[in-house]
């Protein structure tokens, strides 16, 4: 080497618009030939002020603009906020609308769950998983059409209880598809869990320490992949979840393998947990619960509540006067954001293309950064 | 602090509130802020009780308590929220929807009615009633069974709730007869004598009180739902009485206007032409850009063009011929800025006296500190008028000029047992709630009032020391010649005479027609004689009512020109000079402009061709100006004839103030932006003080200490001195013999309101308005078309028979821009006098 | 070695097997736009406006649905008929703000507004997705959509 040349660190700009950045996040990453030594997301390609636009709605009015927020699982989205303001108001809902509510998030779980199956195998280079696991995700999307009328922004579960009562041919709808669901699921694992590719772009890439994950503040599937027994749906019981028997798994790695693990883990936790409410639903009495009108004003205070989402804790702060039909402060956390925040951390040292393996196996989507 | 012993102690819903006696215990509540729902209380009507929604639970009573008719008792234990209550309002309720229909999709009170609110917030969503409803069918093929009561009301009885509110409120509070329930059970009905219409001029409160879609209005009716609205606070911008409004308005457009209670003075009445004047604004052919006379035709231009011509020819004539041979007029209806920036540009950049904004005047005065001036700046409240003991009403159809004046009048004389005496040439609606009403003949008024000083006088009824010395001052000097002269019997000029000196409190309003008499200072001094002679000024107020909203404020903001010492002293103050020629009032601008002495004239917002009480004279005046410049609203006649017009814009377009008849100053609030490219009248002045290079205001916030200055009221007592009167007949022409009066419409005032739809459709052409017995001497109906001629013109006019009017005068009125009635008047008649034919063939 | 033989020997045929048996089974695509989804008879797709059995159309313009949506997508006009009768003289949707979130449909009181199952509504100009009333009429599908299970708690006079 003479003394005159030297290399150099250089900037690569990742997206906005790269198909393995799920929507439009960008990266600035500062590479050292090919290992990347910083990396820096840039984010607010998809703001759209949310929280505001609630703020100038009424409550009733910011289900379906909850809708938006994180629209992988509408459902739950809908869900964290109506239990936000029944908190808020106090506001009792009927068991047979909880029922539905239930059936209904963790269904949209799976099918969100099934997004970031196919898509993870998709960035990695493999195209076949991506059709297996829409062709389920569409089944799952029927039953929500049949129930609320639309595929993705269902604006269904509302303050006070559903929108609507299923129909009758939900029922052995679901089932069928239930009984079908776990042999899907093999069929996915066969295409990837052992896939010698598979397994050496994942092993032991983008390892995040239980420590580290604490501290960023990461939940849900990523946190679990860490080793941390940690599900809002156990640990700080919403909705009717306490009278269900399901599993939380847990693995200890880590890495982008073991979050893989968890995920394919929780679609069979989530399709037992739709067969027990659906043996539980109450047959006797119908009622989907009143709906709060358009001049509905809980009293003053403030209130926070948070679910467990797909991709981790989802929660909802609100501020009511007390006097008007509008919040006077709506916030918003979703998962995605802290997973995004430890994204920088996790790529240090690695290669480019791992970038987008860890990036998918964080499982982040961009609505829910930007809002 | 008033008396404990009068005040009562109670406890509602827990909470310890001590009353005077007699309060009900709904006002009680309210007194501490505890809701209790109403329909048929309103706080300016008697309790009825006839909707029961109020109830209340009283311990150790039997029942559930209707709170608007119970009084408070000691120790009584209020509960306002009670199980029990709640169970009986929402069986009210249901009684309420058993007929009442559930279209409230289509009915315009949906969003602000209270039926609909009570409704929700008890949830009274099912009813027992399985019958079919029933419908109060007017019309077996249209689906709704909506009638019109009126010319702007709709009544649709099947949401009536019975509340009877409007009956009520027709009856006590406005003395019409018009409204009534007919039949019983749930067949009644509210609605009209037969053959009738609810036309009065307040008939568009009974709508505002109407607690549900019972009755509407014709023109919020289908437009907009009451929650697309902003509101906006305004000012009546028409008469003196300066009611507060609230505009209704969504964008560029503004769709209702209805009261904003101020108690002290319109108690949450308003006349329908400040409630559908709004629609003025709103008219179609508003001036949108300046206009310049180019040959024959004014063509549009800029504003640059507009101003630039104006800055040149006005600088043209200052340097040539001076600052006094400009002229300038604004109307009183203007705000207070621009009153004051039109008297800051004339003062201050032209160095001229010549401002006037007293369009409608005959034969102003020539010198400032006159007696009617004197007069007109006395305190005067509208509140006060009922702590009157007797009112005095003195050449004044306060129905047509202050409508809400008129209603406290009329609460005194009704509710307060105050007695009122109405001296007029005219009888009036007013009148008809009078102890004596005293038709006078016409003109004459001074001397019935020194018939009734005499009577003073002679009854040694006065305190006043230079009572004998005064009587010598008067001519007729005798009660027998007075009597004569003014067609008012003896007796009756002495039990007034007697009443007046027996009350405490005395209130003397007089109006408009006193106002624009030649005999302004001679009907002043009788005024001040009689007020001093029964100590009105020590016992009481008198009111010389201005006309126009801002006419009080153009008279404290100096739009004259000749001012009192004082005023000047302000001027100085503020402006640090002060023009030292003398100006011209418009009187004399119009003479002088005859002369060629006055080679231009700037006018705002006023219509003088036909405001101008003669017709002919203004016309010469007019024509014969080099450089005429104009801004109004929308085209007029006197815009027809400017070398340059400028679009101007109305009170609802900009923020500002009105200072009303009790020199209270209100201010108000934009509601939509300007039309067009027009402008407010301040600005348009300061633009063209801009090409004189020395701008009135930077910022509108330099104006405003100097108008609060200005309209600081005089600490400084005005001292009174008796004055000689004298009653000189007026010559008359044999040939012309039946006098002329000419006033504002009942439903109209000034020039624009004809473009108001509404107002339009309770009058929409000029009549004459004749009494029973000229028309069948003259054997004319109504509707029959009569050629009314003066010395020195000639109208036709449709006749309209009425009972407010004498046998030996006719009235005319001067609202409607295709009958200008100005032209039968004559500058320095007293009385115009016309006669009348009936042109054949009608 | 043994990697070796678990990968390539056992896990990839594995997945390979996977893949290979759907050759013999029946395609879940469809041929789109031969080919079309059926709806589920709650779909909420492009609106439509309803009317009574005589043809008279059922929106009185109450503004009820314009004040429910939450997207400020609808702008109406009330004005009356010959008959007396409340009418929507304007009733348009801006369909680009439109959120399709169906409370227009649920806020109806007079079940006048429905929200269709028609998606197929691309356009290459703005101005076409001002959705007007005569649009909105005339798009009303022959088969009706079954009215909301609402039931109706109030009784109607007329």
């Amino acid at each position: 080497m003479t003394e005159g040349l030297r290399t150099e660190e250089f900037q690569v700009n990742m997206g906005p618009h790269h198909p393995s950045t799920h929507g439009v996040c960008r990266f600035i990453l500062t590479m050292d030939g090919e290992v990347i030594v910083r990396a820096e997301p840039v984010i607010g390609y998809l703001h759209r002020s949310l929280e505001k636009i609630c703020e100038n709605r009424t409550y009733a009015q910011c289900i379906p603009v909850m809708d938006r927020f994180e629209y992988c699982t509408s459902m739950c989205c809908n869900e964290v906020f109506a239990l936000a303001v029944e908190k808020l108001a106090g506001i009792e809902v009927p068991e047979y609308a909880e029922y539905l509510r239930v059936i209904m998030m963790e269904l949209n779980r799976i099918a969100s769950h099934m997004i970031w199956y196919g898509t993870t195998a998709l960035d990695l280079g493999a195209i076949t998983p991506f059709l297996y696991s829409f062709r389920e995700r569409e089944d799952i999307l029927d039953m929500f059409e049949m129930t609320c009328g639309q595929r993705l922004t269902y604006n269904y579960i509302r303050i006070g209880g559903v929108s609507k009562d299923i129909p009758p041919e939900f029922i052995p709808k679901c089932k069928e598809f239930l009984a079908t669901i776990d042999h899907k699921i093999d069929d996915y694992e066969r295409m990837l869990t052992e896939n010698p590719i598979f397994m050496v772009r994942n092993k032991g890439v983008g390892t995040l320490s239980p420590e580290m994950a604490i501290a960023y503040g990461v939940s849900g599937p990523s946190l679990r992949a860490s080793g941390i027994k940690y599900d809002l749906r156990r640990d700080d019981p919403y909705s009717i979840y306490n009278r269900f028997k399901f599993d939380i798994p847990v693995c200890h790695n880590g890495d982008c393998y073991d979050r893989y693990i968890i995920r394919i883990k929780e679609m069979r936790e989530s399709a037992k947990i739709v067969r027990q409410a659906l043996e539980q639903l109450p047959n006797a009495e119908v009622n989907t619960g009143k709906m709060v009108k358009a001049n509905f004003k809980p009293a003053k205070g403030e209130v926070y509540s948070r679910i467990e989402n797909s991709r981790g804790e989802m929660g909802v702060y609100i501020q009511s006067t007390g006097d008007t039909k509008k919040p006077l402060r709506v916030k918003m956390r979703g998962g995605s954001y802290n997973q995004l925040q430890v994204m920088p951390e996790l790529v240090k040292g690695v290669k480019i293309a791992d970038v987008v393996a860890i990036m998918a196996s964080l499982d982040i989507i961009m609505p829910e950064v930007d809002r | 602090m008033s008396d404990d012993s009068n005040n009562i102690n109670l406890t509602i819903d827990g909470q310890q509130v001590s009353v005077p006696r007699g309060t009900t215990v709904l006002e009680a509540a309210r007194s501490i802020r505890i809701d209790i729902p109403t329909f048929c209380w309103h706080p300016k009507l008697k309790p009825a009780g006839s909707c029961r929604i109020c109830y209340v639970e009283i311990e150790k009573a039997r029942t559930l308590m209707v709170s608007c008719a119970t009084d408070v008792a000691p120790d009584m234990v209020v509960h306002t929220a009670s199980e029990k209550v709640l169970q009986g309002r929402k069986a009210v309720l249901e009684f309420m929807l058993m007929n009442h229909p559930l279209d409230c999709p289509t009915c315009d009170k949906g969003g602000e009615c209270d039926l609909q609110n009570l409704t929700f917030k008890h949830g009274v969503d099912d009813s027992r009633f399985d019958f079919k409803k029933y419908r109060h069918i007017r019309d077996k093929n249209s689906t709704f069974d909506d009638l019109r009561i009126g010319s702007e009301i709709i009544r649709n009885q099947n949401r009536c709730i019975l509340c009877y509110k409007c009956v009520r409120a027709n009856k006590d509070i406005f003395g019409e007869q018009d409204l009534g329930a007919y039949q019983r059970g749930n067949i009644t009905e509210i609605n009209t004598p037969p053959g009738e219409q609810v036309d009065s001029l307040y008939s568009g409160n009974l709508v505002e009180i109407c607690p549900v879609g019972a009755l509407t209005n014709t023109d919020w009716r289908y437009k907009i739902r009451v929650w697309n609205t902003q509101t906006v606070d305004s000012v009546c911008s028409y008469c003196a009485d300066g009611c507060n409004l609230t505009l209704w308005k969504d964008k560029q457009k503004i769709y209702r206007a209805t009261s904003r209670r101020n108690d002290n003075i319109d108690e949450g009445w308003i006349c329908d032409v400040g409630r559908y004047g709004y629609q003025v604004p709103m008219a179609e052919d508003r001036l949108t850009t300046p206009l310049i006379k180019k040959g024959d035709s004014q063509v549009p231009a800029t504003w640059e063009e507009a101003l630039g011509l104006i800055s040149e020819k006005f600088k043209k004539i200052k340097d040539e011929r001076g600052g006094v041979c400009i002229g300038g007029l604004i109307s009183p209806n203007l705000d207070s800025l621009s009153l004051h920036t039109f008297s800051k540009f004339f003062r201050m950049v032209l160095n001229s006296n010549n401002v006037d904004f007293r369009a409608g005047y005959k034969m102003l005065p020539e010198k400032a500190d006159d007696l009617y001036s004197k007069l007109t700046s006395l305190p005067f409240k509208i509140s006060d008028i009922e702590k009157s003991d007797l009112i005095l009403v003195l050449d004044s159809d306060l129905t047509k000029e202050h409508p809400i004046v008129n209603l406290r009048v009329r609460k005194a004389v009704t509710q307060k047992n105050a007695s009122l005496f109405a001296l007029n040439p005219i009888t009036t609606q007013t009148g008809g709630i009078a102890t004596d009403e005293m038709v006078y003949n016409i003109g004459t008024l001074h001397a019935l009032l020194n018939g009734l000083c005499i009577s003073l006088i002679d009854q040694n009824l006065t305190q006043y020391e230079n009572a004998r010395d005064l009587k010598n001052k008067l001519s007729p000097n005798t009660i027998e010649e007075a009597s004569r002269i003014s067609g008012i019997d003896v007796a009756r000029i002495n039990s007034l005479a007697k009443a007046i000196t027996e009350v405490k409190n005395i209130s003397l309003i007089a109006g408009e027609l006193l106002t624009s008499s030649i005999n302004r200072e001679q009907l002043s001094g009788a005024i001040i004689n009689l007020c001093l002679l029964a100590g009105i000024f020590d016992k009481g107020q008198v009111g010389v009512l201005s006309q126009a909203a801002n006419s009080k404020g153009a008279e404290k903001l100096a739009v004259m020109p000749h001012l009192s010492e004082r005023s000047i002293l302000k001027i100085k103050q503020i402006w640090d000079k002060y023009p030292d020629n003398d100006g011209l009032a418009l009187d004399q601008m119009i003479r002088s402009s005859i002369k060629e002495e006055l080679d231009s004239m700037f006018i705002i917002g006023s219509n003088l061709m036909l405001e101008y009480p003669d017709g002919a004279v203004v016309k010469e005046g007019l024509e014969k100006l080099d450089f005429l410049v104009v801004a109004d609203i929308c085209e007029t006649e006197t815009t027809q004839i400017a070398d340059v017009v400028l679009p101007l814009s109305t009170w609802v377009e900009y923020d500002s103030s009105f200072v009303n008849l009790e020199s209270v100053e209100q201010k108000f609030k934009a509601a939509i932006k300007p039309v067009g490219f027009s402008l407010p009248a301040y600005q348009i002045i300061n633009k063209i003080a801009q090409g004189f290079k020395t701008p009135l205001f930077e910022t509108i916030d330099e104006l405003i200490p100097e108008i609060k200055t200005l309209l600081q009221p005089d600490d400084s007592q005005n001292s009174f001195e008796n004055c000689a009167i004298e009653y000189i007949e007026e010559k008359q022409n044999p040939e012309f013999e039946i006098p002329l009066l000419i006033t504002n419409e009942l439903h109209h005032f000034g020039y624009f309101t004809e473009k108001s739809n509404s107002l339009s459709n309770f009058c929409s052409e000029a009549f004459l308005e004749i009494s029973p017995g000229l028309a069948e001497k003259l054997d004319v109906k109504n509707g029959s078309i009569i050629r009314v001629e003066s010395e020195v013109g000639k109208i036709n006019l449709p006749v309209k028979i009425s009972e407010y009017i004498d046998n030996d005068v006719v009235r005319a009125y001067r609202n409607f821009s295709a009958s200008p009635v100005n032209i039968l008047q004559m500058r320095k008649r007293n009385i115009d006098r016309v006669k009348l034919t009936v042109v054949e063939g009608t | 070695m043994f990697d070796f033989v678990k990968t390539v020997l056992i896990a990839l045929p594995k997945g390979f097997y996977t893949t290979f048996k759907h050759l013999f089974k029946k395609p879940v695509t469809l041929q789109y736009p031969k080919e079309k989804m059926p709806m589920a008879p709650r779909y909420r797709g492009l609106h439509y406006l309803e009317k009574y059995e005589d043809g008279s159309e059922r929106c009185v313009c109450c503004g009820l649905c314009a004040s429910a949506c939450p997207a400020d997508a609808i702008y109406m006009e009330p004005a009356e008929n010959e008959k007396g009768e409340r009418y929507s003289e304007v009733y348009e949707i801006n369909l680009l703000r439109c959120i399709y979130c169906g409370f227009c449909e649920e806020a109806c009181p007079e079940e006048a507004i429905f929200l269709g199952h028609e998606y197929e509504f691309s356009n290459d100009s703005r101005d076409a997705f001002i959705y007007t009333k005569g649009q909105m009429l005339a798009n009303r599908p022959t088969k009706e959509k079954p009215f909301k299970k609402i039931i109706r708690k109030v009784r109607r006079i007329f």
